[in-house]
C-alpha cells in the first residue's frame, strides 16, 4: 500500500513537472514569435523591404534615396527621405547636446548659405540629419535651430530609426560611435546632393575653404566626387 | 514516510536536471553570451571607454551560402544581377554560378562571402535579427575552448595570428569546422572576417577622410596599448579591417552572423 502511494506521488510530479516545462516552452516559442512578428510588422529599413514604387520619375541607381526610409522633421512632421528630391541638399549629421564640433559644422553649411544668392538658395536645402534618435526628438531638433539660427524654410532637422541612420551614415561614409558619456565622435564632412539624391561632393574637416563647394553647387551639371 | 520523501526528492532532482539542460536559453540556432565588458582597442585619452554589453543572442554559425541562397531567392532584389551598386559592389556573391545557383565549387555549407554589410543587415532584418555590435562581437571571440577570456591565454592569441597571416582560400570549409568556443559559438575565428552591426565606430577621430590626423590617433594609440598588452594585437588587425571598410564593400574572406537582443 505504501509503495503504491509512493509511485502515485511520484508519477503525480512527474506529470506536473513535464506539464510545467511543456508549458514554460511553449511560451517562449510564443513569445519569441510575437517578437518576430513584432519586428516584421516594425517599419523595415531600406534593405529588408522591397522598394515601392516613387511617384515621380524612377530614381537614378545612385540616389541615396533609394534608401527610401521615413524621418521625422522638426515639427514631428513625417518625410520620406525621396521627398528630399528636387532640391540640391547640402547634408550633414549631428546630434543636437554636441557642444563643439556640432555648431562648427553647422556654421560650415551657413556660411555656404551666406555667399549663396537668393535666386541660387531657392534651388537648395540645408538638411542635418541627427546620429542620436534616443535624445534628439523632434522637439529638441527644433531647440538646436532656434538655438543655431536656423531659418526653417531653408533648413530642416531630420531623425529615424538608428537602422534607418546608420544605412544613411554608411552610403556618405559618415562614420561615428557613441562615447560613454553620452556623446558621439563622428566624421566632420559635409556632403552635397544633386536633385536626384545622388552624392556629388564631400567637404571634410571643420571651417575648410568653401570655395569648390560652392562651385559644385552653383554648376548645374553632375560632378564627379 | 522517509522513503517517499527521497524518492520525490530523487524524482525532482532528475525533472530539475532535465530541465537545466534544456537550452532554455537557445533559440534555434543561437547561443546566449552574458553580459559583460569590452574594452576598446584603442582609447583617446583617461576617460574609460570601456563598453558595457547586455546579454544578448548570437549565432552559433556564420551564414553559409545555403541559408544566403534561401534568403535570396525570397528577396529578389537581393540577387546579383538586381542589387543596387550602392548596396553591393560588382564583387557580391561573385563566386556563385548566378542568381540561384551556386555551382559546384561552392560547398553550400561554407560560409556565405562577398557580401555587403547591408545585404548581411537585410538578411539578419529579414529574420528578426540584426548583425552584432563590435563590443557583442568582441565579446564573444574572446572565449577560446575552456574559457570566457581567451585572450589570458597565449596559445589562443598565437592561434588567431597564424590564421591572419595564412592567405585567404578561395574553397572556404563548412561552418562549424573550426573550433567551438566556450559559449558554444563556432569559427569566431579562423574561417572568416565578419560584418558588425556598426563597423563604421571605427576611425572616428580623424578630422577629416583626407588628413593624416587618423593614422597618428590610430598608431599613436595602438603604440601605447600595445606596450602593455601585446595580445591586443589580431584585435588591432581587427579594428584596422573594420576601418578599411565601406558599407558596400564585398570580399571573399568577410562573411557573416547574426544577433538578437534578449527580451
Amino acid at each position: 500500500m505504501k509503495k503504491l502511494s509512493v509511485i502515485i506521488i511520484a508519477i503525480l510530479i512527474l506529470t506536473v513537472s513535464v506539464i510545467y516545462i511543456v508549458a514554460t516552452e511553449t511560451s517562449v516559442d510564443a513569445s519569441s514569435r510575437a517578437e518576430l512578428q513584432d519586428k516584421k510588422s516594425e517599419k523595415e529599413s531600406c534593405c529588408s523591404s522591397d522598394m515601392e514604387e516613387v511617384s515621380m520619375s524612377e530614381l537614378s541607381e545612385n540616389s541615396l534615396y533609394q534608401l527610401n526610409s521615413d524621418w521625422t522633421n522638426q515639427f514631428g512632421n513625417k518625410i520620406n527621405l525621396t521627398d528630399l528630391r528636387g532640391r540640391k541638399q547640402i547634408v550633414t549629421m549631428i546630434f543636437a547636446n554636441c557642444t563643439y564640433v556640432c555648431p562648427i559644422l553647422v556654421n560650415d553649411m551657413r556660411r555656404i548659405e551666406d555667399r549663396l544668392s537668393k535666386e541660387e538658395l531657392k534651388n537648395v536645402q540645408f538638411t542635418l540629419f541627427t546620429i542620436d534618435p534616443e535624445r534628439d526628438t523632434p522637439e529638441k531638433l527644433k531647440e538646436f535651430a532656434q538655438n543655431q539660427n536656423l531659418n526653417l524654410s531653408r533648413w530642416q532637422l531630420l531623425t529615424s530609426s538608428k537602422s534607418d541612420i546608420a544605412d544613411l551614415a554608411a552610403l556618405m561614409g559618415f562614420r561615428y560611435k557613441k562615447e560613454n558619456d553620452g556623446s558621439y565622435s563622428h566624421s566632420n564632412i559635409i556632403s552635397i546632393l544633386n536633385e536626384e539624391g545622388e552624392l556629388i561632393h564631400q567637404q571634410a574637416g571643420l571651417s575648410q575653404e568653401i570655395e569648390k563647394t560652392l562651385n559644385v553647387i552653383r554648376n548645374q551639371n553632375k560632378q564627379g566626387v | 514516510m522517509k522513503k517517499l520523501f527521497n524518492i520525490s526528492f530523487l524524482v525532482l532532482l532528475i525533472v530539475s536536471i532535465v530541465y537545466a539542460k534544456k537550452p532554455s536559453e537557445h533559440i534555434s540556432d543561437m547561443v546566449k553570451i552574458p553580459a559583460g565588458t569590452y574594452t576598446p582597442l584603442y582609447v583617446n585619452d583617461t576617460t574609460d571607454q570601456s563598453v558595457q554589453v547586455d546579454e544578448f543572442l548570437i549565432d552559433k554559425y556564420p551564414v553559409t551560402n545555403q541559408e544566403f541562397l534561401e534568403f535570396v531567392k525570397k528577396n529578389p532584389k537581393w540577387r546579383k544581377s538586381n542589387v543596387n551598386k550602392l548596396f553591393a559592389d560588382e564583387r557580391y556573391l561573385s563566386h556563385w554560378y548566378d542568381d540561384l545557383t551556386l555551382g559546384e565549387n561552392v560547398n553550400p555549407d561554407a560560409p556565405v562571402t562577398n557580401i555587403s554589410w547591408f545585404a548581411a543587415k537585410a538578411y539578419a532584418e529579414s529574420l528578426g535579427k540584426r548583425l552584432p555590435t563590435v563590443a557583442e562581437w568582441e565579446l564573444a571571440a574572446q572565449a577560446d575552448e575552456s574559457n570566457p577570456n581567451g585572450y589570458a591565454n597565449p596559445k589562443y592569441v598565437e592561434r588567431i595570428l597564424e590564421w591572419y597571416s595564412k592567405p585567404s582560400t578561395k574553397n572556404l570549409p563548412a561552418v562549424g569546422s573550426v573550433f567551438k568556443n566556450y559559449y558554444g559559438v563556432y569559427d569566431m575565428h579562423g574561417l572568416v572576417w565578419e560584418w558588425t552591426a556598426d563597423f563604421f565606430n571605427a576611425l572616428v577621430s580623424g578630422e577629416s577622410r583626407a588628413d593624416g590626423g587618423i593614422n597618428r590617433n590610430l598608431f599613436c594609440g595602438t603604440g601605447s596599448v600595445g606596450a602593455t598588452d601585446f595580445t591586443n594585437y589580431p584585435a588591432f588587425m581587427r579594428f584596422a579591417f573594420r576601418s578599411s571598410l565601406k558599407a558596400n564593400y564585398t570580399t571573399e574572406s568577410l562573411g557573416f552572423r547574426c544577433a538578437k537582443d534578449i527580451n
